[in-house]
């Protein structure tokens, strides 16, 4: 199915609910969400802890299958995958950016894009071009052979939003990713995957609990008790 | 291998540490092969040198078989005429002190008897062959290296039987003790152990019947020869057993040997696990990225591989060095057989360890990279 507009929306959750535990101590982390983030746009989703935040990306990442609800990423129905077909798919369509201390340490700054393309097979000259354009683009270029521990929390940021783009994914989600920085680094982080979604015409997901960057994204939900509510 | 090799060259100190521990149990697993090897040949090295199939001792004699036998001339002159025997002749064995007279050295001598011609009787390294004259014998390397020379006289101590030397041989050892070959007549001599001649019955006993037999010879047609002709037969590599203390030797240090691959597989094994659990993180993260339990689980071996291969190399060089070093002072040999086994088991069983430990790669969930407030 090649619609219009599946192709224009790059991730699309239809009625998804997520009960998570069992008998008295359920919980509905997700309230029958319905959200399409279109290529190209990036959506900021703010709400206090506990909101269903988290689950949220986890769901819309393949890292938690819904208990009922479909997710579509440029057309394919994630939640009809087989596990390993659904970890081949993440691996190829889906960037994740987390929250804190998400760099392996005893890779360079340029070895953590490259463990990518090397977690499916050979990385190609190609990878390496891209890897360092992309490090160039997060105003990364000259801390590219540095590891974890000399780089600054914002510095490895940037590095893990490069590393998410590096095979182009239809998809891009960032994790609460200025949650260990002050406000001005903060604003340039969310400024940089602003940047990188327009250009890529990819579909990005920002979750976050910082009111002060909130104006950087294209459109802001906020979530309550696992429902979403439309804020701009 | 990509970030296995990383992870080796960022935690270089702990993973030194590990290669380090395992390059010391390949020191040890060296030394204790070569120690076995070593105290194998002292024990039971002229027995392998013999060019027999098998040996006929007396019917129910229990325990110390090669100094309890005693099998009369008729049996082996029957042995020799079954069929499937291609050759049977008389043996005889005996510890014996000896005292050199040009220098007055005691030692200590296994006399193997043998007739002068039979299949079982030693070419010499040097010197004259056995029967050149009634009272020559010829001596093991050991008894060289002590000091005996051909043309030197050893006098049997109790006895004085004189024991003129003709010529030398191999190495050749009994029991951790030098083994010289004498003519049958001349060991019955110093068998019966008395100054005086010795009655007309001992000229006609030996210790065993050594036998060639042919290839396949069942074990039921020996039962039946055995019940026949009243003995007790068993395969060369079974009368290694009776040989003095080798059962004993070999078990201890199978014992050990077996203690240490055990220590050293669960060493590793538990370094591992206790890495694999600080890297719970890193290894989610990966998962998250799109990483599969298998890319992993291939990960983590080739790591394993590098670190095992490596320190065993460099144990098993220090090892062979060290060993080098022991040989002559301790009854120490290297064969590269044993050495090769210990090379492989310490890798092998490592990494079967490891296997267990890093297993719960494939548990991880890769939901904690996602963080906490969900």
């Amino acid at each position: 199915m090649t619609t219009l507009t599946a192709i224009q929306t790059g991730l699309r959750l239809d009625g998804v609910t997520l009960l998570l535990g069992d008998g008295d101590s359920q919980v509905t982390a997700l309230d029958h969400i319905d959200l399409a983030v279109r290529r190209g746009e990036l959506l900021a989703i703010a709400g206090p802890s506990g909101s269903g935040k988290s689950s949220l990306l986890a769901v819309a990442g393949g890292l938690i299958r819904p208990t009922t609800g479909r997710v579509e990423i440029g057309g394919t129905d994630l939640t009809a995958l087989p596990d390993r077909r659904r970890t081949a798919f993440r691996h190829a369509h889906i960037g994740y950016v987390f929250q804190s201390a998400n760099l392996l340490p005893a890779l360079t700054a340029l070895e953590q894009l490259l463990l990518v393309p090397k977690l499916a097979g050979r990385i190609t000259p190609g990878h390496r071009d891209h890897a360092r354009q992309l490090l160039a683009a997060a105003g990364m270029q000259h801390r590219a052979d540095r590891r974890p521990h000399q780089l600054s929390g914002g510095e490895r940021q940037r590095v893990a939003i490069a590393r998410a783009l590096l095979l182009e994914p239809d998809v891009l989600l960032a994790d609460e990713p200025t949650s260990a920085l002050d406000h001005h680094r903060a604003r340039e982080i969310v400024a940089l995957l602003a940047q990188q979604a327009h250009q890529r015409t990819t579909a990005a997901v920002v979750v976050t609990h910082d009111p002060g960057v909130l104006d950087l994204a294209d459109r802001v939900v906020s979530m309550q008790d696992g429902r979403l509510q439309q804020v701009q | 291998m990509f970030l296995a090799v990383r992870d080796l060259r960022f935690a270089k100190g702990r993973f030194l540490l590990m290669g380090a521990v395992v390059a010391l149990v390949a020191v040890l697993a060296v030394i204790l092969t070569g120690l076995a090897t070593g105290l194998t040949t002292d024990n039971i090295s002229a027995l392998r040198a013999m060019p027999v199939t098998h040996l006929a001792f007396q019917q129910d004699v229990q325990g110390e078989l090669f100094s309890r036998s005693i099998i009369e001339q008729p049996t082996w002159q029957r042995w020799a005429t079954q069929p499937g025997v291609q050759a049977a002749t008389p043996y005889g064995n005996s510890l014996t002190h000896a005292t050199d007279q040009r220098g007055g050295k005691n030692l200590d001598i296994a006399l193997f008897g043998v007739q002068p011609g039979a299949f079982i009787a030693p070419k010499p390294a040097s010197g004259q062959p056995l029967g050149a004259t009634p009272d020559g014998i010829l001596i093991s390397a050991k008894l060289a290296e002590q000091g005996v020379r051909v043309g030197d006289t050893l006098v049997v101590e109790r006895a004085g039987t004189h024991l003129h030397v003709l010529g030398t041989l191999e190495e050749a050892s009994f029991g951790h003790v030098a083994v010289a070959y004498a003519p049958l007549r001349l060991w019955q001599q110093v068998h019966y152990g008395l100054p005086s001649q010795p009655p007309p019955a001992a000229w006609r006993q030996a210790t065993a019947v050594a036998l060639k037999l042919t290839p396949g010879t069942d074990a039921a047609d020996l039962k039946a020869l055995d019940a026949q002709l009243g003995t007790h037969t068993v395969s060369k590599r079974g009368a290694y057993a009776a040989a003095p203390g080798y059962s004993a030797e070999t078990g201890t240090m199978t014992l050990i040997r077996v203690f240490l691959y055990l220590i050293s597989t669960l060493v590793v094994g538990a370094f591992f696990m206790v890495w694999t659990v600080q890297r719970k993180p890193e290894i989610a993260l990966i998962k998250a990225l799109g990483g599969s339990s298998r890319w992993l689980l291939g990960d983590a071996v080739t790591q394993v591989l590098v670190v095992l291969v490596a320190a065993t190399g460099a144990g098993i060089g220090v090892g062979l060095a060290l060993g080098a070093g022991l040989t002559g002072t301790a009854p120490f040999a290297i064969e590269p057989g044993p050495i090769a086994l210990a090379a492989v088991l310490l890798v092998a069983l490592g990494t079967l360890g490891t296997l267990a430990a890093v297993r719960r790669i494939t548990t991880v969930d890769p939901l904690i990279a996602l963080g906490g407030n969900r």
